[in-house]
């Protein structure tokens, strides 16, 4: 039940009316069991790991609130341990089993593993990390331990955010949950902008792109260009952010109909001057999550510099892990990391224009596209000996820019107008040049939508 | 730009209603240039007039682009001037298509063709062969039949609602020629580079997919056809290279008593026939509308 489905939005429709009609209590009973039939229908067979990842947080939440100092340590290693394990054993068992295989092969020895046929659980990155926040959090006292079994169970499942979040803390989300919500007057009109511009990134830019990008990376070898493939990496970094940040704007706008505010994701990520400015931007729930709970226990920039680039690099690799148990993931994290230490070394000391800064930051970001979406590290190698040494314009370049330019070039101008002075929404147009922008929005998600829809492509993570 | 006023649901509704009237202009305009946008919906148009010229026509010749560019129907009526004809050939279409529209064009008439000619390859008549739902909704399928068609072919929630909007909106319905003619106005060598684009995203799709065939289109295609009175033939056409076909199609043909008028290896027809490699070209048309025309007269006006 994706967002862009009319089961998603008859389902919306049937939940928000029922809604309106009741009180808190039943509110939240109501959101709990349309937030398990919305994952159910995804595959009711993981509604018993949800439901007991929560359960299990619960109790040890419950134990670290309660228990001495040693009791609150064991409940919280024993707590992440298994949810770490779970998530191990679904999302990175059978990378590890073949990587196993490879290294003993490419040692010499002979060994034929079986790949296991694991189904990767929807979202289990994200509500893993959603639950293992709340239990941190317990134990640094920052979050005090909910009693009621129902309230953290929707904190967990709640459907806006459960399957490609964004990973909300509990010192923002559970209070929102746990208390009678408070509908104001503009929650409708932020709500609908939201959504409109969410539908607009997924089903026009992101679906469009997506088409130009997968064309590229499947490509027979011998029959691109590098200019056919510089056009694909960029239709790749518009599909992935049109793609996540329009299911992120969805999950607020909806969840902002329902009277609570979910955390911005994305704050015009390709306006970003370097790679700190773009992890402040970029899937914000995640990277925020990996500061906190990684990188400053790690250490932060606490225990000099050395120390510093050590944390900075094993963040960035986790973060790619995160993302998919797959070597491109690591080198996509480990490019990051990098990037990240030299941006910190300065090895530039010419301070340059910020439109620079930005276009130079841009192709960085690409580079580390190419190896995220690449089938294997082979394959981002021949693609970036193409770029560099075979550039050759053909039909398919000029066609692949020219989408490009059709589906992205408005989107960079608003988000230019948007960035320029910080806190300027779509929202706060007056009504008339609402109504013109969704008009094109609703021309655009109609007339150009493409004929095969995708897949929201964080769901694999 | 002011700060930002706090405006409620109401407030709200005059932005609702702008888009409300804009998608209405937007399909009253998409109706007004339906016909128009391109020449498969111009030939879709004259269906109900293609139909209605069967009193005085014995044959009905239905298939896709192979057979419109085929069959010569010009040469065809000095080759066979006993026989006449009249052709339905919407691009892109396949058996599922022409079930539907034979349903609402031809069995809604007063005449049903004596022989119905389908012409065809492999994939057009096997049910793997994607449905193109949008338009299958708008232009063959009749409303009774929609019901029929959301059961059989299993759409889900989302397959039907879209198909039941195509059914009823021009706009929803001729999306992807919308989209075509739109696309290809702003983005220089769009249909080349969508070919090539298509070609290197279904290359990948289709090597990594094996076809499990099954005829249960083909199947009540054929039974529809019958009951009317009609005698069916079915043509595997000719290609550059010499196909199969299915031992399943061969035994469904047999056992319905479907007579078979075979094209794949026309005497003299070389790849060179071909203008793209698919299509036939006009030395190919020549080729096949002349065997056409004496199958014809060995199979049904000399031995009706």
């Amino acid at each position: 039940m994706i967002f862009n489905s009319y089961q998603f939005w008859a389902f919306f429709a049937l939940v928000a009316l029922a809604y309106r009609f009741l009180g808190h209590r039943q509110q939240n009973h109501l959101l709990l069991a349309a937030s398990y039939f919305f994952y159910a229908c995804w595959d009711w067979r993981f509604l018993g790991l949800i439901i007991g990842i929560t359960a299990v947080h619960y109790v040890a939440a419950l134990k670290i609130g309660e228990g001495d100092e040693k009791e609150r340590r064991r409940w919280l290693v024993g707590s992440v341990a298994i949810s770490l394990l779970l998530l191990g054993i679904f999302k990175y068992l059978n990378f590890f089993i073949e990587s196993t295989g490879v290294f003993l092969g490419r040692i010499g020895f002979e060994a034929h593993f079986e790949s296991l046929s694991i189904i990767l659980p929807v979202g289990i990155s994200f509500y893993t990390f959603q639950t293992l926040s709340y239990t941190i959090d317990v134990l640094r006292g920052e979050t005090k331990p909910t009693r009621n079994f129902g309230d953290f169970a929707l904190y967990v499942a709640y459907f806006p955010q459960l399957v490609a979040g964004p990973i909300e803390r509990s010192s923002r989300l559970l209070p929102q949950i746990t208390n009678p919500r408070k509908h104001r007057a503009e929650d409708f009109t932020i709500g609908l902008s939201l959504v409109m511009v969410g539908l607009f990134l997924k089903v026009a830019v992101a679906d469009n792109l997506a088409f130009v990008a997968n064309g590229v990376f499947e490509a027979p070898e011998g029959g691109i260009t590098g200019t056919d493939v510089l056009a694909g990496v960029y239709a790749f970094a518009f599909q992935i952010y049109g793609d996540f940040a329009g299911y992120s704007f969805i999950a607020c706008g909806v969840s902002r109909w329902l009277g609570i505010r979910l955390m911005t994701n994305f704050k015009r990520p390709y306006l970003a001057k370097g790679p700190s400015d773009f992890w402040n931007r970029w899937h914000i729930s995640l990277s925020s999550w990996l500061r906190d709970y990684l990188y400053i226990p790690l250490g932060g920039n606490r225990k000099g510099v050395g120390i510093t680039y050590r944390n900075l690099m094993l963040t960035m690799v986790i973060g790619g892990l995160w993302h998919g148990a797959a070597w491109t993931f690591v080198i996509w994290g480990l490019i990051h990391g990098v990037l990240l230490c030299l941006y910190r070394i300065k090895l530039i000391k010419v301070k340059v224009p910020a439109v620079v800064a930005v276009l130079v930051f841009f192709h960085l970001t690409c580079l580390t596209w190419l190896f995220f979406r690449a089938d294997s590290f082979g394959q981002a190698m021949v693609f970036l000996e193409l770029i560099f040494f075979e550039q050759g314009l053909t039909p398919f370049s000029s066609y692949a820019f020219g989408s490009l330019a059709f589906f992205c070039l408005p989107l960079v101008v608003a988000e230019i107008w948007s960035d320029r002075k910080e806190g300027r929404r779509l929202h706060h147009l007056p009504w008339q040049g609402r109504a013109a922008v969704y008009c094109y929005f609703v021309w655009m998600i109609i007339t150009c939508a493409p004929t095969v829809y995708s897949d929201f492509i964080y769901f694999q993570f | 730009m002011s700060e930002f006023r706090v405006t409620n649901f109401r407030q709200e509704l005059k932005v609702l209603v702008v888009l409300v009237c804009f998608f209405v202009g937007l399909e009253l305009i998409a109706r007004m240039v339906s016909e128009s946008l391109d020449d498969d919906r111009a030939h879709i148009a004259q269906f109900d007039e293609l139909v209605g010229e069967l009193g005085e026509k014995k044959g009905a010749v239905l298939g896709n682009s192979l057979l419109l560019h085929g069959l010569d129907l010009e040469q065809f009526a000095q080759e066979s001037p006993d026989f006449s004809t009249i052709r339905v050939t919407p691009v892109s279409s396949a058996v599922l298509d022409w079930g539907h529209l034979y349903e609402r064009y031809f069995l809604k008439g007063e005449e049903l063709p004596e022989h119905l000619f389908v012409g065809f390859v492999a994939h057009h008549v096997d049910d793997s062969e994607p449905a193109k739902l949008r338009r299958l909704s708008r232009h063959f399928a009749s409303t009774g039949s929609l019901s029929q068609l959301w059961e059989r072919e299993r759409f889900d929630f989302h397959q039907r609602v879209q198909s039941g909007l195509s059914h009823v909106s021009a706009l929803i319905g001729d999306q992807p020629a919308h989209r075509e003619r739109v696309l290809d106005y702003f983005i220089d060598w769009y249909r080349l580079g969508l070919r090539t684009n298509q070609d290197w995203v279904t290359g990948e799709v289709e090597s990594s997919v094996e076809r499990q065939s099954s005829f249960e289109r083909m199947t009540r295609f054929v039974d529809m056809v019958q009951a009317g009175g009609t005698r069916l033939w079915i043509i595997p056409l000719s290609q550059p290279e010499y196909w199969e076909l299915n031992p399943g199609l061969l035994e469904l043909i047999e056992k319905k008593g479907v007579g078979l008028m075979d094209a794949r290896s026309i005497p003299g027809m070389t790849a060179d026939d071909f203008s793209d490699g698919y299509h036939l070209g006009e030395s190919g048309a020549e080729k096949f509308t002349r065997w056409f025309a004496k199958e014809i007269s060995e199979k049904i006006t000399q031995d009706p």
